[in-house]
């Protein structure tokens, strides 16, 4: 079985007209859409009239360990509504406070799309995604359904903008509504700890992966949990070293990872294909990250060494 | 190709029964009223065209009653899509309906029945309501392929979907692993 079919296009999608064909057939309409603002510069990211000034109360910030998304360049902000608090007292499950707006912007070259994550009402958060015009000057809401190839993240490869379903695959199945924000993710330990190279491999499988498996989500049957929590500082009892290292496949032969061996590693094969019925993560990507891939084929290969943990990291943290 | 023609009119009926079927939701139905329900939708919109094997009989082709919504069956082994070349021809099926060849390449329907190990035992309510409505496998992976209709997931309310899930829980389980789908040529 062809395991590894790199920058391979969706064949469902390019060639599936048969799929159109039946998708037509329904012709249902989409659920109501929400109430959402028609124009990013109505969510009060930025100054009327000027993107390039942020809105007051709007603030940077930047996760520890990055969602790739097929080598987009990202910036990100969050506004807490005045004299507000986020709630950090379970530092594995913040609470952030009616009217939290939180933004992620994804640029090639130019502004693509930024999305927009507001928490409306206790518990109900809109999700949103605006597409910038040519000119720059203001972005508008995307469909429901997303759009399918509104650029090229490389020669060849179209970039995808998600549909707002598909948003909740990602940050509606246990971690989430927020996923980038929380304590692992703006924790500040040192990139020289001891343990940085299996930490950067569980903080990478954390922002790539942990939206969706986990323990809380609808994958937990799967058994295969690869969040990091801010007491692991990738120590051997992390989650992500008891249910993937040595563990075979929930479905099928193999296994998750084969300390030593990444090629045999389900992990890694998964995340080096990009056949749509094969590749990891299932969306949001078209083209096979290297960078990660090395990463945590470096770090398969440590924990096939004795002492894995304290073998000195010699790759860069991940794009 | 009779076959052929035989789904390709079943895939017509499809969207037809679903026009008939918009019910609204009624909260608090109780439990054995979802699973009539359930039955009901199931039956008349066909899930057994595609999810249960055919067999010959008779009176010519039907579903196997005894591998009822089992997905294609594992010792049916197919190895590589079907060259259809030049022409009008878009996809074809294998003999028990169960295997689709096309641009996709090949899906095999699931195995739909509550077997832990190879059918939906596992599957949470929500999983499944989850990957009619989004078309996606366990309702957050890899996207459906066809011939799964989107139809149900676009259509179909909250209450109905979850009344097949109740249906689909009290059928017999039967042990069938279904392979995964194969790439295209
Ligand atoms: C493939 C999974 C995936 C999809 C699909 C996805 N996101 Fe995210 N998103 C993430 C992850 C992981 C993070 C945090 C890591 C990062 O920022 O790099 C994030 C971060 C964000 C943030 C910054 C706040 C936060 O949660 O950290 C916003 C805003 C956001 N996403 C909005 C959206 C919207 C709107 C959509 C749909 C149009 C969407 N996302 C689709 C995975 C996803
Ligand atoms: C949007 C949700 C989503 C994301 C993100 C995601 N996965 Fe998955 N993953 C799934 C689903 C659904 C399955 C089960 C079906 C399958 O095997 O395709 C799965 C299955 C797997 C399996 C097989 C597990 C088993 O025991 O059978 C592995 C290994 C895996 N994923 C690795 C990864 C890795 C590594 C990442 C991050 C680089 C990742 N996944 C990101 C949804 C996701
Ligand atoms: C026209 C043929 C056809 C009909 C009719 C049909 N299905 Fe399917 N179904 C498929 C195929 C093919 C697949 C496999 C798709 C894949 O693997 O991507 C599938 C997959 C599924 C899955 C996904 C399982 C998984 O592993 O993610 C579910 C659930 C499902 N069908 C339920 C139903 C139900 C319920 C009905 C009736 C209401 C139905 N199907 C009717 C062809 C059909």
């Amino acid at each position: 079985m062809p395991l590894v079919a790199r920058n391979r296009r969706t064949p469902a999608i390019t060639l599936g007209g048969l799929a159109l064909l039946l998708a037509a057939c329904g012709n249902a309409p989409p659920p109501a859409a929400p109430d959402l603002p028609a124009r990013l510069s109505e969510t009060g990211l930025f100054e009327p009239g000027n993107p390039e000034r942020l809105a007051a109360g709007v603030t940077p910030y930047a996760p520890r360990h990055v969602l790739w998304s097929d080598g987009a360049a990202k910036r990100r902000w969050i506004r807490l509504p005045a004299g507000t608090a986020i709630d950090t007292s379970d530092p594995e499950r913040w609470r952030f406070p009616v009217g939290t707006r939180l933004w992620k912007e994804f640029a090639f070259e130019r502004r693509v799309e930024t999305r927009f994550l507001e928490h409306v009402a206790e518990g109900r958060w809109h999700f949103a995604t605006y597409l910038w015009r040519e000119d720059g000057k203001d972005a508008d809401l995307a469909p429901e359904a997303g759009v399918r190839g509104v650029r090229e993240s490389t020669a060849g490869v179209p970039y995808d903008v998600p549909g707002r379903r598909d948003c909740l695959a990602c940050h509606g199945s246990g971690l989430g509504p927020v996923l980038g924000y929380s304590s692992v993710q703006l924790s500040d330990t040192p990139e020289d700890a001891p343990l940085a190279r299996r930490q950067a491999a569980l903080g990478y499988l954390h922002a790539n992966c942990a939206h969706c498996h986990n323990d809380a989500g609808p994958l937990r049957t799967l058994g295969l949990d690869l969040r990091l929590r801010p007491a692991d500082a990738g120590a051997p009892t992390s989650a992500a070293l008891t249910t993937a290292l040595g563990v075979a496949l929930r479905q099928g032969p193999g296994t998750r990872v084969v300390p030593g061996e990444p090629a045999a590693s389900a992990v890694w094969q998964r995340m080096a294909s990009r056949l749509p019925t094969r590749q990891m993560p299932p969306l949001g990507t078209n083209r096979v990250h290297e960078r990660g891939l090395e990463l945590i084929a470096e770090w398969i290969r440590a924990e096939g060494r004795a002492d894995p943990a304290l073998t000195p990291p010699t790759l860069s943290k991940g794009k | 190709m009779r076959l052929l023609l035989v789904c390709l009119i079943a895939l017509l009926g499809i969207g037809l029964s679903l026009v008939l079927g918009e019910a609204e939701s009624e909260p608090g139905v109780a439990a054995q009223d979802r699973v009539a329900r359930g039955r009901y939708l199931v039956k008349s919109i066909g899930c057994a065209d595609c999810h249960s094997p055919w067999v010959m009989g008779p009176n010519g082709p039907h579903p196997d009653p005894d591998r009822d919504l089992s997905g294609h069956p594992a010792d049916l082994v197919i190895e590589a899509p079907l060259a259809l070349g030049e022409g009008p021809w878009g996809l074809a099926a294998s003999r028990t309906m169960t295997a689709w060849s096309g641009p996709w390449g090949v899906s095999f329907t699931r195995n739909l029945t509550p077997d832990p190990e190879t059918g939906l035992g596992e599957w949470s309510e929500d999983e499944f309501v989850a990957t009619l409505r989004n078309m996606r496998h366990r309702g957050i992976g890899r996207p459906l392929l066809p011939p799964m209709p989107p139809m149900y997931g676009q259509n179909l309310t909250d209450e109905d979907l979850k009344s097949i899930y109740a249906y689909l829980r009290t059928i017999p389980p039967v042990k069938n692993r279904v392979p995964t789908p194969l790439p295209p040529r």
